[in-house]
């Protein structure tokens, strides 16, 4: 299971955002006041993120920041069931899609989670609000989230959304080990949506890219080579290194 | 990052192994980081997330990595620290023992 990948943003993801999402735990909903609004629990939400986010620059020290993160680390699956009561109360009002979007978007797995990809699914398919949550669906670890996607291509009347889900179910395919069947429908993509905007371009060239790696660069294939440079100019070139073990790291100063 | 990676390229220092970087900041800046964090080991300069390596490998995450063993086969995918560090032992191990590597498909 890869979950920090995203094809669609080239964003690096810092490490202290990156590790409880990994670890979330899939915890029971909690029962909530109905009156909550989804405007006051995002602006919770985002409150708790910055007083954490502000605490952890000020942070010195290993041990300070692990119990900042014990301790002060939004709890996303407590905010997401919130989200899915607000969106259940009153399904029909404008900001329940918002609600049940944030939800599938902020959490990768658990009952909150689930309770809000099948109102995803169920009422909001065809809603044109839907464009962040769907890219997000990639990422989903729920076995329910490539029907959800399946659905929102068929029934979305926007080319935009269709071709994000049409991606997003591919890499969603990709992360459950299922490149087969996740090549067909990046094939789909190119043909189907690839004058979409996303990406370093288009939907096109971007599941080209997924194709390529699901093809080339997988384990079991030969890497391709790599000629190039290094920072003074000399040359480098990975074949040089043949009859070596060799990791590769991509890597950035961030 | 840079201590593990540090530790990595020191302990096989002296068995057949390569860490190489592919690097996605700017040249300057990369510069002045392989000074600050005593980095030994190669990187080519891609120069941005959007260099032509990350592109051909298409790389959209930071860092990913590969692990290839000496035939030049892609062994593993995106390890990270110790379990990185396993993986490059025992394709160390394989190829002491000689053991025919998996076969390209």
């Amino acid at each position: 299971m890869r979950t920090s990948r995203s094809a669609l943003a080239a964003i690096p993801l810092a490490a202290f955002l990156l590790a409880p999402l990994m670890t979330a735990a899939a915890e029971p909903p909690q029962p909530v006041a109905a009156a909550e609004t989804y405007g006051q629990v995002l602006s919770e939400y985002q409150n708790a993120e910055r007083d954490f986010s502000a605490a952890y620059q000020n942070a010195t020290t290993d041990a300070e920041r692990q119990k900042l993160f014990n301790e002060k680390y939004p709890d996303r699956d407590k905010y997401a069931a919130r989200m899915v009561a607000v969106a259940s109360a009153r399904p029909d009002d404008s900001a329940s899609v918002d609600a049940a979007a944030w939800a599938v978007s902020y959490t990768f797995n658990g009952a909150a989670h689930d309770a809000a990809l099948k109102l995803l699914s169920e009422r909001y398919a065809a809603n044109g609000k839907i464009t962040e949550a769907v890219q997000r669906l990639a990422y989903s670890q729920s076995p329910a989230a490539a029907d959800a996607l399946r659905k929102i291509v068929e029934t979305n009347p926007n080319p935009t959304i269709k071709g994000y889900a049409a991606f997003a179910l591919g890499q969603n395919l990709v992360n459950h080990d299922k490149s087969a069947e996740a090549q067909k429908v990046f094939e789909d993509v190119v043909a189907k949506y690839g004058d979409v905007k996303g990406g370093r371009g288009t939907l096109a060239e971007a599941a080209k890219g997924q194709l390529h790696e699901i093809r080339d660069l997988a384990v079991g294939k030969v890497a391709p080579e790599i000629e190039g440079q290094d920072v003074e100019g000399h040359p480098l070139k990975l074949s040089d290194y043949r009859g070596k073990v060799v990791v590769l790291d991509f890597w950035g100063d961030w | 990052m840079y201590p593990h990676e540090r530790s990595l390229v020191k302990k096989l220092q002296n068995k057949p192994f390569a860490l190489l970087g592919i690097n996605s900041d700017p040249k300057d800046h990369l510069k002045e980081v392989i000074k600050k964090e005593s980095i030994t080991w190669p990187s080519w300069a891609d120069e941005s997330t959007d260099g032509p390596i990350a592109r051909a490998w298409n790389v959209h995450g930071w860092p990913t990595t590969y692990v290839l063993d000496h035939k030049g086969v892609i062994r593993f995918k995106d390890l990270r620290g110790d379990a990185m560090e396993k993986a490059v032992e025992q394709l160390l191990a394989e190829m002491e023992k000689g053991e025919p590597p998996a076969a390209p498909k």
